[in-house]
């Protein structure tokens, strides 16, 4: 049996904006890991699961729904399931999760760093979007410290802080396409994730997705030799690409390909 | 195509395709044809900020955008506006504290958590807001962009979810803590009540979880809302409104850009739960007019991209056309100013509805 690899960091997180491929990027890096002998997981964080691309890729995944991921994570807390399946049932409860999606979001990444802490070797893989996920997992931890004040979340949550803060343990890439509105959006998010976990290393850069300049270029392609409106496309990009880490387009359709094809240019990632 | 006039107008999709830029090019559309229009925004994004040159002290109030800011022909946009609106949760629900003299109760930390832009009460307190806006009757039409989540039927579901709030879980807790609710009693009351009961060993466990504290100032913020609960009763009795024919046009707005087929499937099957016949899918950032009259002279790689390219916006116009009315094709802009994309965009709608 070969040793199990590390790698630099324990939980990556990609985010950004719907469209800009996260996904897929999630996937391909999940993949790079894997490949590179690493315990790797990927967890979709409470999305709709993409199974069939899941499966067709044979990807390592760890999979959390959220209520029993409450229930579960409650239970440890209390050292009993029983009680935290009580708490879970009372109405209290049931408001609170429905009032507060963050909370849910939370647990779950509690959850996660649970089984980080277990598993010295694992690494997990994110794929969180940024509307009511990335921001809220971060947003609502120092959120609650402020409205519980007491209790056995608040010392989780400190905890999870911990984690979080603790040496190279977190790595966020927030995921952009090549364009002005795109980027500047991804700007924004980016200095939210970095100032609702303050004091803690820049744990956060931007990557710019499907870029068509950095496909012409790989495949040597005279810019002159292009139609207006990809001539067009590739001005925008050169504007704001500077010295961002950038992903070229890939020009396959079937959800898999994309996945592998994006696979052999994660090195930068890690 | 025609698009009838309506009192509101909403934009579904989920994030990246455009929606927040297609739901101000139709204000400006509709405001340069002379209606009376308000844009109601709620991307936390606030893309809408950039394009409109609005600040965040802006948050919840009307801002009245001249139509001069467009820089077009001076004839069609003289003396023109339409108002925009960008939606603050906490702004609205500060509005229903003042008309129901709630101020001590809604200055909580747990209402105020609630209340953020992610808070969770997003989407109602948008119906909300729609509502109190419908409600002055200055507008021939409002335009909702709605909020990207998962795809709008979150936002619509999120109505059900206060209801499932105010009719079970709440009121539940009340009857079971005690029914003197209006009567004004506050928390305290009813943690005695809590320990007369003999459930005092739950709530034991309830503390060690979230802190003493806690689970009395999260009573004192439902009970500040249940003071509001007309309100919200009423905002969703609206969303029935929104549902009918006669009061609304739905846009469900989809890219090109990126692998989209799936969203446009489960746009399509939402779509025939909820939607009444004027709906009208918006294929965004559309390369056909482009990709038809590219010349590839031969060359591998390029013709490879033209026919991934091509097979891409195929697929989703054959899709379209086969589970969609009303298709608006939207070709891309590649311009650096968003205000370009609005500008673009809104003669586009005009080209298009023109027609007959």
């Amino acid at each position: 049996m070969s040793d199990i690899n590390l790698a630099p960091h324990r939980l990556y997180i990609f985010t950004g904006k719907g469209g800009v491929g996260k996904t897929s990027l999630a996937m391909a890096f999940t993949k790079f890991l894997e490949k590179k002998g690493i315990n790797v997981k990927y967890n979709c964080f409470n999305q709709n699961p993409e199974i069939a691309l899941q499966r067709q890729l044979k990807l390592p995944s760890i999979e959390i729904k959220m209520e029993s991921s409450a229930e579960v994570y409650i239970g440890r807390k209390l050292n009993s399931t029983t009680i935290a399946s009580w708490i879970m049932k009372t109405h209290f409860f049931k408001s609170l999760f429905q009032m507060i999606p963050g909370l849910g979001h939370m647990i779950l990444l509690g959850h996660l760093i649970d089984e980080l802490e277990t598993d010295p070797t694992l690494v997990i893989v994110l794929d969180s979007p940024a509307s009511g996920h990335a921001l809220t997992m971060f947003e609502s931890s120092s959120n609650f410290k402020t409205i519980f004040k007491s209790g056995l979340i608040v010392k989780d949550i400190d905890r999870m802080h911990r984690f979080l803060k603790g040496a190279k343990n977190l790595k966020t890439h927030v995921i952009t396409l090549a364009t002005e509105l795109s980027l500047s959006e991804a700007n924004d998010l980016k200095q939210e994730l970095d100032n609702n976990l303050p004091d803690t290393e820049a744990h956060s850069d931007l990557i710019v997705n499907d870029s068509y300049k950095k496909y012409f270029d790989f495949y040597q392609i005279d810019e002159n030799k292009l139609p207006n409106f990809l001539k067009q496309k590739i001005e925008l990009e050169k504007k704001i690409i500077n010295d961002y880490l950038t992903l070229p387009h890939i020009d396959k359709d079937d959800g898999a390909q994309i996945v592998m094809e994006l696979s052999k240019y994660m090195e930068e990632l890690v | 195509m025609k698009i009838p006039q309506k009192k509101v107008e909403l934009f579904c999709g989920t994030g990246g395709v455009g929606k927040t830029t297609i739901a101000t090019a139709r204000a400006l559309a509709l405001a340069l044809s002379g209606k009376k229009v308000l844009l109601i925004t709620i991307d936390p994004a606030k893309r809408l900020k950039q394009i409109l040159n609005m600040k965040d002290s802006d948050d919840g109030e009307i801002s009245t955008i001249s139509l001069e800011l467009f820089a077009m022909d001076p004839v069609s946009t003289s003396g023109k506006s339409f108002d925009a609106l960008l939606m603050s949760p906490r702004a609205t629900l500060q509005r229903m504290a003042i008309e129901k003299n709630l101020h001590a109760e809604f200055d909580s930390d747990i209402i105020k958590t609630l209340s953020r832009p992610y808070g969770g009460m997003n989407e109602i307190m948008s119906i909300i807001e729609v509502q109190f806006q419908l409600e002055k009757n200055i507008y021939d039409t409002i335009i909702l962009d709605t909020p990207p989540g998962k795809h709008f039927i979150d936002f619509l579901e999120s109505s059900e979810k206060i209801k499932n709030f105010f009719d079970k879980s709440f009121l539940e807790i009340f009857e079971y803590l005690g029914k003197n609710i209006t009567s004004g009693g506050k928390a305290r009351n009813f943690i005695s009540f809590i320990v007369s009961t003999g459930i005092k060993k739950l709530l034991h466990y309830l503390e060690d979880v979230t802190g003493a504290d806690f689970v009395r100032e999260f009573i004192d913020a439902v009970l500040a809302l249940y003071k509001c609960r007309d309100s919200f009763l009423k905002a969703l009795s609206f969303q029935k409104e929104l549902k009918k024919e006669s009061f609304s046009n739905w846009f469900l707005v989809t890219s090109v850009e990126q692998q989209k087929m799936n969203e446009a499937q489960e746009l399509k099957h939402d779509a025939a739960h909820f939607l009444h016949r004027d709906h009208f899918l918006v294929m965004n950032k559309c390369l056909s007019t482009f990709l038809d009259n590219w010349n590839t002279e031969g060359n591998e790689v390029l013709e490879r991209l033209k026919q991934s390219m091509t097979k891409r916006e195929h697929e989703l116009q054959e899709f379209a056309g086969k589970n969609f009315l009303n298709v608006l094709k939207f070709h891309e802009i590649n311009h650096p100013s968003p205000m370009e994309h609005v500008k673009k965009l809104a003669q586009m709608f005009l080209d298009q509805t023109r027609n007959d």
